[in-house]
This record gives C-alpha cells, structure tokens and sequence, in this order.
C-alpha cells in the first residue's frame, strides 16, 4: 500500500515538476489588478446610486466595502511594485523532480488529507478544524490549480469544508476569506516568491498559518461581529438577541434605529414609518390615512369622517356658516301694518 | 559549508547561505532572526521538525515560518 502511495506520489512530483518549472520561465509577467479595480468602480457606481435614491444606510455601508476594496488594491499594488523590483533576480535553488517530491511526501506529514488530481491539475490540502477567539470555523481545503501559477495574482482558492459563514455574508468563510480568496496580508510576498520557485510545501504552509490567524482591525468581518448583522439604518452590528426586524420590509434593526408604530405598536425601520400631519407622531403606512380633502396623510385620531382635523373643523364651519344663512334665508319678512 | 534558508518571514526568498561547522538550528535562527522568539517561527529542517539543538548538516534546507502571519482584506 505504502509503495503504491509512494509509486503516484513520484508520478505527481513528475508531472508536477515539469509544469512547475515550465511556469517559472513564465512568471515574468505581472498580473494587474484588473478584478479589484473593476469592482471598485462598481461599488462607485452602486454608491452614487444609494445617494440619489436616499438609501443612507446601503450607501454606508458600499461605502466600507470600497474603503477594503481600495486597500485590497493598493496591497496589490504594492505586490507588483515589490514583484517588479525583484524582476531581475532569479531562483538560486534550482527546482527538481526531487524536490517536489519530497513536497508532496512533506504535505502529507504535515496535513490531515492532501488529494492529488493530475485530471483536474489541482493539489489540495485539508486544514485541522479552525477555531479563532472562540469562533468556529471549520476545516478549509486549499486548492492550488497548478495551470493557474504565474497566470493569476492567485492561483488557489481556500474552500470551508464545513462553512460557518459571517452572518453578514456566506462568502465570507473566515475573517480573511471572501469568495473562496485569501486576502494574504503580510504573507503575500513569502506566498508569490514560494509559487514562483516551485516551493509547494511553504506556500501551502504559509496559506495554512494565515488561515490560523486572525488580523483584528483588518478583516472582511470582525471575528467580534461574526454573528451579528448590520442594522439597516445605522449600519452598526446587532447580536441575534438584540435584533428587532422591520414589520413592513423585515431588514433587521437596531435597538436605536427601531421604531414603534404609535398605531399599531410594531417595530418598523425610518424609511417604513411617516409622520402623521397633524399630531407629528410617527406610524405605519398601515395606520395613517388620507384626508379625502388636502390628501395629507394623518393618523386614526386625528382623522375624523375621512377628513383630518383642520379639514373637518374648516368643514364644519362652513357647514355653521351655510346653516346660518340659511336661517336667515328663512326667517319671515316683517310685514307693516 | 552550505545550507539553502528560505525565510519566510518576508519577501520568502530562498538563499544558499555558509554556515559554520557545529550551528545548531536555536543559533541559526538567532542569527537571521536576531529579534524574533522561536516560539513564534515554524523552524524546518529538510521539512521535518526538529529540535533546536539539532547540528546543521551540508545541504540541508532550513526554513523559517512565521506562525503569526496576519491576512487582511
């Protein structure tokens, strides 16, 4: 069994090596960060879009979105800036077949499962259960799809085997995971130069430690507000326990941002409730209704025959007003004698 | 002699570097990490762990990981 493992071990470091090294004649040129920019300039144009419809609370928080979008970018370029410096220096360990073997037979002392797919031309390797700051995250697989190297600014994808998501997001996987992407943070150097020489059991170590550790203050979501989700209005993150929902559109709510329907007494975001035109009371759209004379919105008190208050007092007196000519209309003419 | 250190703790190059005869892996270390704690690095020998009193051989391939490695966004 021992020597069957070992006979497709030395079958992939083969085939392994030979891409490997074809790839590091190629890795002169420099990925762009084309995706990154791309999606900067959507989350502009999202932005713009919230601000003209009014919708403060989406527009704040596209507005974080773009502040990590902008400083993913800028990381990237850093990279390529660092990555066209080192241009001009080349590997002075010369990769063999050898060496990626021993890779592979490292990897598997190292991690609980590695998987070899030569169909699919992907090596993936299985992390322990990870857990940060009492947050559970599951195992991830790590999955280099080798044609990928020296091609993409990320030829791997970290996949939660057993995701236990952001409730902000599913994609969010782990504090520096978004969209099965790594955000590599202090390792991506160590992490471009090791793909760069063929170095597969340190990329897979480095990608291993950052899964491992938890960046506070920079990641896609804090490992605080894991489980919380952002109040539509405020933005600020909410526990489960503390959640109120909106009766009418059902986005979730701060204890601040909630407010009570003075008609029905249901909790509602600002943008479901009004304000009645002549108590100033703020109620649902369910509770207020429209004087049949001025259309203003009021609420069931101050509304009185279809009319609101001011309408129905004018209303009344001019009905005084028409009861009193009409008594005088009325009255018998004196007559001489 | 000669000894390949990948150091991780960086750009992640790979450097044959000369090693005096008798340099175990806790003075290796001191030396390319002077302010680092061991604690803190994930120190492979060939890729196998080893212990810091082990006496570096020719042509073994030394690497230094950091295990507080922090990603971003």
């Amino acid at each position: 069994m021992t020597k069957r493992i070992n006979q497709e071990t030395v079958e992939a470091a083969i085939v392994l090596h030979e891409l490997l090294v074809g790839k590091q004649r190629h890795t002169d040129s420099i990925s762009l960060p084309t995706y990154t920019w791309t999606n900067i300039q959507t989350l502009q144009r999202q932005i713009d879009t919230a601000w003209q419809r009014g919708w403060h609370g989406a527009a704040k928080r596209l507005r974080e979105d773009m502040v990590l979008a902008v400083s993913d970018c800028r990381r990237q370029l850093d990279d390529m800036y660092r990555r066209l410096e080192d241009a001009g220096r080349t590997p002075c360990h010369k990769l063999s077949a050898a060496d990626v073997y021993h890779d592979l037979v490292a990897l598997k002392n190292e991690f609980e499962e590695v998987d070899i797919d030569l169909e699919k031309k992907e090596l993936s390797v299985t992390t322990d259960s990870i857990v940060l700051d009492e947050v559970f995250l599951g195992p991830f697989q790590i999955r280099l799809e080798w044609q990928h190297i020296g091609q993409s600014s990320q030829p791997y994808r970290v996949v939660a085997l057993d995701p236990h998501p952001a409730t902000k997001s599913n994609e969010i996987t782990h504090p520096h995971v978004q969209d099965e992407r790594l955000c590599e943070g202090d390792g991506r150097a160590a992490i471009a130069a090791a793909l760069a020489e063929g170095r597969l059991f340190d990329f897979f170590l480095l990608v291993s430690q950052l899964l491992h550790n938890y960046g506070r203050g920079s990641a896609y979501v804090e490992l605080d507000h894991w489980d919380g989700e952002p109040c539509s209005d405020c933005g600020s993150y909410v526990d489960e326990d503390d959640r109120y929902y909106c009766h009418r559109c059902d986005t979730v709510l701060c204890d601040g941002c909630s407010h009570t329907c003075q008609g029905c007494d249901e909790s509602f975001c600002s943008g479901c409730l009004s304000t009645c035109s002549v108590c100033c009371d703020e109620f649902c759209s369910a509770c207020l209704e429209s004087c049949q004379d001025c259309r203003k919105r009021v609420c069931d008190e101050c509304c009185e025959e279809g009319h609101c208050r001011h309408c129905h007092q004018k209303q009344q007196e001019e009905n005084e007003h028409d009861a009193t000519e009409d008594d005088l209309q009325q009255e018998p003419v004196a007559t001489s004698v | 002699m000669r000894c390949l250190l990948i150091n991780n703790d960086g750009a992640g190059f790979a450097d044959y570097i000369d090693v005096a005869e008798g340099t175990t892996v806790e003075k290796l270390f001191a030396q390319r990490i002077p302010h680092g704690r061991s604690a803190d690095y994930l120190i492979r020998v060939n890729r196998q762990p080893v212990a810091s009193d082990q006496v570096l051989q020719e042509g073994d391939r030394v690497s230094i990981t950091p295990t507080k490695i922090e990603g971003a966004v």
